[in-house]
């Protein structure tokens, strides 16, 4: 049985037709030309690389030892439904989330056992420092907004994460494009060349972290990274002592497209580095394919304040390992309008003393 | 974003702008100068001895080219408090802008760059082949 061949212009993806008078391959959309080799290699290597492999062992997390989980607590916020974990020597009062009430609902039972902990290096002292630092310097920050932070209330929460490591096979397709621009006495002209640039390799990531916490918003855990897993040790309960602890509520499984769209974007960073010498570079096609691919559960380090101002919900959270400070603060739009005036102001008398100078 | 590089952008467009806000104000003004350090040296007599002046009587009643330029190189206010006006708008934007960004500090992270592992990468096949080009032209304006 014969099969049916058909090629597609790099151009505009248009079905390529062959040219006998210039035995070439010619696209009738966009009515460019190709050589008949190139539009085959080309063909072959974006069909060969349009899937990705992307698979996980995910079964991340240990069972508890007898006696292991004996004296924790579990408390329940029925405001934002978070679920908070403490041993028998903490008592907690407020949702470290959203500053409600929470109330012990018996001892913990179930879920997984964390396979590490990275435990907690800067204390309560330094998280206090990093958010007056934090608010310094803030010119369109409310001042009321200072005095009313009620500082005293960070707590520090180990918030659960999954851990994605994995080797990429990877062969992408790039195009590339040069510019050359030249002129003559009545045209200017600019000629775009189109190169088709496969790159094929090994790549390999370690502990990638995905928030395990509905609670935690995603970009405020991903704003504190990197954590150095080289401190990370394996869990032990006694870690918790004077901490909070999170339940993770999204699975291992859950967290996957996450650690994927992570991965697969810093493997074509990687490859695209490497095509050099023209004036842009497009991704054409992926193919990645995972090998060693396997999935750990672990908790983080985070100082987390949550206040409210004006209606509005605010949460900063402190990388307890490095110290990364992050959350978005209100802005003052009348100090904003304040310094844009007096900037113009200013500005304006400045220039024009200055034409004035040059131009008497 | 740091409010150093963002300051520093702002100086440097109103130091671009300001030499071509002097132009616009003053059509007449030249950049080659008018008179050189070198007037001494300069050999008038062969000058005069070249030129019959006899020839240039007719244009007396005409108003003198530098006169004219006397009167262009005249300050404006109202043009440079426009510039002035429009360039401080300009810079305002940028340090407010800055000023507004540095209370956002929270932002999703794209990228697992932080944890490739060391010495992973391995460049097996890389091969750059010419597809096609095109070519645009644009008439010059004269």
């Amino acid at each position: 049985m014969s099969e049916l061949l058909e090629y597609k212009c790099p151009a505009c993806g248009g079905k390529l037709e062959f040219n006998s008078g210039t035995q070439n391959m010619k696209c009738p959309f966009c009515y460019s030309e190709f050589d008949v080799a190139a539009v085959q290699e080309f063909n072959h290597a974006v069909q060969s690389s349009d899937e990705n492999s992307m698979q996980w062992e995910t079964s991340a997390g240990g069972e508890w030892g007898s006696g292991e989980t004996e004296g924790m607590k579990v408390y329940h916020c029925e405001s934002c439904g978070a679920e908070i974990v403490t041993d028998g020597t903490t008592a907690a009062s407020k949702c470290p989330y959203c500053d409600s009430p929470i109330v012990m609902t018996g001892s913990f039972s179930g879920d997984l056992k964390p396979d590490y902990v990275i435990p907690f290096k800067l204390d309560k002292k330094a998280a206090t420092a990093a958010l007056n630092k934090h608010l310094e310097g803030k010119r369109l920050l409310p001042k009321i907004f200072r005095s009313d932070n009620h500082i005293d209330e960070i707590k520090g929460v180990y918030v659960p994460v999954w851990l994605f490591d994995a080797g990429a096979d990877a062969n992408i397709v790039f195009k590339a494009e040069k510019e050359r621009r030249w002129s003559d006495n009545e045209y200017s002209y600019v000629e775009k060349s189109y190169y088709s640039a496969v790159r094929a390799g090994k790549i390999a990531f370690d502990n990638v972290p995905v928030d395990g916490s509905t609670k935690m918003e995603d970009d405020l855990m991903e704003s504190i990274e990197p954590f150095d897993f080289k401190d990370a040790v394996d869990f032990q309960t006694a870690y918790l002592s004077g901490y909070l602890a999170d339940r993770y509520d999204v699975t291992a499984e859950e967290s996957i497209d996450r650690a994927n769209e992570r991965i697969k974007k810093s493997t074509v960073d990687a490859f695209k580095e490497t095509v050099t010498g023209y004036n842009s570079v497009t991704t054409e096609s992926t193919d990645i394919r995972l090998n060693n691919s396997k999935a750990k559960y672990a908790l983080y380090p985070v100082w987390i304040l949550n206040t409210s101002w004006n209606g509005n919900k605010y949460t900063f959270a402190m990388n307890g390992q490095t110290g990364r400070f992050v959350g978005n603060l209100p802005v003052d739009k009348g100090a904003a309008f304040r310094w844009f005036s007096a900037i113009t102001a200013i500005g304006t008398a400045v220039i024009f003393g200055i034409e004035y100078l040059l131009m008497r | 974003m740091n409010i150093r590089k963002i300051f520093a952008a702002a100086l440097m467009s109103v130091a671009i702008m300001l030499p071509a806000a002097a132009v616009t104000v003053l059509p007449g003004t030249s950049s080659q100068p008018q008179f050189t350090a070198y007037a001494d040296d300069y050999d008038y007599e062969e000058y005069l001895d070249e030129y019959d002046f006899d020839d240039y009587d007719d244009y007396d009643s005409a108003p003198s080219k530098s006169s004219e330029t006397k009167e262009k190189k005249k300050f404006n206010p109202v043009k440079s408090f426009i510039i002035a006006l429009i360039i401080s708008l300009i810079i305002a934007g940028i340090a407010v802008g800055s000023m507004y960004s540095k209370l956002k500090t929270v932002h999703k992270k794209d990228a697992a760059s932080d944890y490739k592992k060391e010495g992973s990468f391995v460049l097996e096949n890389s091969s750059d082949n010419y597809l096609y080009k095109k070519v645009s032209k644009t008439k010059r304006s004269s």
